[in-house]
């Protein structure tokens, strides 16, 4: 996949959720090796998902 | 202390780095054990469980993968997933709701958190209750899509929105947050001339 339809695919928002299988994670390990970027992409939607766990 | 610190002091196998996660992470983190297994007693067993893990392979952390939170959040998640597993009860039928009885009392929810749930008011509903599926309560892409009686793609885009929305009510918290900080400063500079 290419940056842009990983970010799309919506698996990154599944990866830092914990709800992807072990084969679909390594998917998205390859792409973060494949585009740095993406951890960053990662850091800002596990941010969101921390903030939305604090409130409950 | 920065979260780099805390991962330092846990590599350096010292105690306040794990005293540091109970106190900042428990409520966070139970509050979505509890949820999968449906039992405070068993939840508290699963968290400290989560804490020992994290504490024995904080080596293996890689935060290029994302950050600490969502590390400990998918070993608590898949933990409490494993326990109520083994339980063989129906665990979605059994787990405590997103009724107000969960919810922090007033004086644990911090003002900037207060911010967020007002402004959470203004997510859907249809978003809002996919993210809670996944996010919270431990189903499954697939369990959430039967559920809801949605597409499994639906549930991915839901999924995507809900979250791109909750980026935007942190970043606007985060400059309401510092506008305040700001005024008060501006105020404070006044007053002192």
């Amino acid at each position: 996949m290419e940056l842009i339809e990983i970010r799309e695919s919506g698996m990154l928002e599944l990866y830092a959720a914990g709800e992807l299988s072990g084969r679909e994670m390594a998917v998205v390990e390859e792409h973060i090796l494949k585009f740095p970027v993406l951890s960053e992409d990662l850091v800002t939607i596990g941010n969101a998902l921390e903030s939305y766990a604090r409130l409950f | 202390l920065e979260v780099k610190e805390v991962i330092n002091l846990l590599q350096c196998k010292n105690q306040k780095g794990l005293q540091h996660l109970m106190d900042n992470y428990s409520a966070a983190l139970n509050g979505v054990i509890i949820r999968i297994v449906g039992s405070q007693l068993v939840a508290e067993e699963i968290l400290q469980n989560t804490f020992l893990k994290v504490w024995n392979n904080i080596d293996s952390y890689d935060n290029t993968k994302g950050t600490l939170y969502t590390w400990m959040h998918r070993i608590a998640r898949n933990a409490a997933l494993d326990k109520a597993r083994t339980k063989g009860f129906n665990m979605h039928e059994k787990t405590v709701g997103l009724d107000d009885s969960v919810y922090k009392t007033g004086t644990e929810t911090d003002l900037a958190n207060m911010d967020i749930q007002k402004l959470l008011g203004s997510l859907d509903e249809k978003y809002k209750i996919v993210l809670d599926h996944i996010y919270l309560l431990g189903y499954s892409q697939s369990e959430t899509a039967e559920k809801l009686c949605i597409p499994l793609g639906t549930v991915k885009t839901r999924l995507r929105y809900a979250v791109n929305e909750l980026k935007e009510l942190v970043k606007n918290d985060k400059k309401l947050f510092m506008g305040l900080f700001a005024v008060l400063i501006l105020l404070s500079i006044a007053l002192w001339n």
